[in-house]
């Protein structure tokens, strides 16, 4: 069964909720942590534990900002998304940013380049 | 052939205090942790030169990417602060500018008011002097009355700017008292003094009351007298001729109270509301055509304002007026 996961957002890290009837694991807000690899450590852990269940997995980024060492983390995860997708793991991800905020929709739209699983950037209002 | 010093050998000696930015390519410095094992291994067969310098290289660019990785989240976290400080000097400038925005409808409220009220005076005194001017035959009463309304015409006005002034006066009052001992006795004294020659000039009566007039109090004397002086002057302005002012003047616990009641014209709800809020705009025309109530009384409301006092007004249309103030002591 997958674990919860329910972490509030701070002045420095996105909020991040795992809705179980969905499925959906979502970050919310902005990212740019003094120790991004402490932060985003334990979310992958988390998240390797629910492709080691072989669970269907949709991961929504709603990011406002993200600072480059945030990107990188974010490229790890995606990446074994990715390698989960390519062995036939149920993955999908949604990049959702704010209509009109050019800088958000470039970095989801290069964070998704060279993925092979379901990605998708939507506008917001 | 085997490198003979480790290519990992800076950073494995920064090893046990690894920063956030080691800890997040963490899977890029393992990659050389293994490519160093190999190279450290008698059995492994040897690489070719190619490949170490590839990995060489790989070791370059890798550190490169960690340096600028920490360089661009100093100045992105630099930059969101400064975009921060800059939202919140943004707001307060907003404030600042609505603050201002306020005070100039406010001062074009009050100069727009002065400005309509001046008027009738200033075309008492033109109108007067015209006919001074072009009548060479008056009589000496005559010329005497003219020169009399002319006169009052120009007092009138007179108040009206000193009105004005002190309405900016006001404003640099600081919350700092100046208190001096006196009694309600000599208060009621400068009253009577300021305002019995205007009272009997329009016959009305003016009674004032003391309730423990003796004793002495710590008040802000002169100002405390320019609220009692704006209240009276105000209601012998509002009353007509052959009606009573009553002045009540009292100790409370902590302030001094008054009560200013006349027997005038009244006014609206809407007056009544926009004395109480600080408004200038006020419909009310005083009984002898000289000037409205509102800068008068909009400078009582602010001196009460910045001294922490109170004000209650009760008014009915064609029935009077009844102002009461707290002031506070000390």
């Amino acid at each position: 069964m997958t674990p919860p996961l329910n972490l509030s957002a701070t002045e420095f890290t996105p909020a991040v909720r795992y809705d179980a009837s969905s499925c959906e694991l979502i970050f919310e807000g902005e990212s740019y942590p003094e120790n991004v690899a402490a932060f985003f450590g334990p979310i992958l852990e988390w998240i390797r534990k629910v492709m080691s269940e072989s669970a269907e997995l949709k991961v929504i980024f709603a990011l406002d900002y993200l600072n480059t060492s945030s990107t990188k983390a974010l490229l790890d995860l995606l990446s074994e998304l990715d390698a989960y997708h390519l062995k036939g793991g149920k993955t999908e991800v949604i990049w959702r940013y704010r209509a009109g905020v050019e800088i958000m929709q470039e970095a989801g739209a290069e964070l998704g380049e060279d993925l092979h699983l379901p990605y998708r950037l939507e506008a917001v209002e | 052939m085997p490198e003979t010093s480790s290519p990992l050998a800076e950073i494995e000696t920064r090893e046990p205090q690894r920063g956030p930015i080691e800890a997040l390519y963490l899977n890029e410095l393992e990659l050389l942790e293994k490519y160093q094992a190999l190279s450290a291994d008698p059995t492994a067969p040897v690489l070719p030169e190619n490949f170490r310098q590839l990995v060489t290289g790989y070791k370059r660019l890798l550190k490169q990417t960690m340096k600028m990785t920490a360089i661009s989240d100093a100045a992105q976290r630099q930059m969101l602060q400064t975009g921060r400080e800059l939202s919140r000097a943004m707001d307060d400038l907003t404030r600042v500018n609505q603050h201002l925005s306020q005070l100039n409808e406010e001062k074009n409220e009050i100069l727009a008011l002065a400005s309509h009220d001046m008027r009738t005076p200033l075309s008492g005194i033109v109108g007067l002097s015209d006919i001074l001017l072009e009548s060479p035959n008056l009589s000496p009463e005559e010329n005497q009355d003219f020169l009399q309304s002319i006169r009052t015409s120009a007092e009138d006005l007179c108040d009206m700017i000193n009105d004005l002034l002190d309405i900016y006066r006001v404003e640099s009052v600081d919350q700092n008292s100046r208190s001096v001992e006196t009694t309600l006795h000599d208060i009621a004294d400068s009253v009577e003094s300021e305002h019995r020659l205007p009272a009997r000039a329009k016959q009305v009566t003016l009674v004032i009351n003391q309730v423990g007039a003796d004793r002495l109090v710590s008040v802000d004397k002169p100002l405390f007298l320019r609220v009692v002086n704006n209240l009276v002057s105000n209601a012998i302005r509002f009353t007509p001729a052959g009606k009573n002012i009553t002045v009540t003047l009292g100790l409370l616990e902590k302030s001094v109270g008054l009560e200013v009641a006349d027997e005038g014209a009244g006014m609206s709800e809407e007056d009544r509301q926009n004395i109480l809020t600080g408004k200038a705009r006020l419909r009310v025309r005083s009984t002898n055509r000289a000037g409205s109530a509102g800068v008068g009384l909009l400078i009582v409301k602010r001196i009460l304002d910045k001294r922490g006092g109170y004000l209650q007004c009760e008014s009915e249309l064609g029935k009077g007026t009844v102002f009461s103030i707290q002031f506070p002591l000390g």
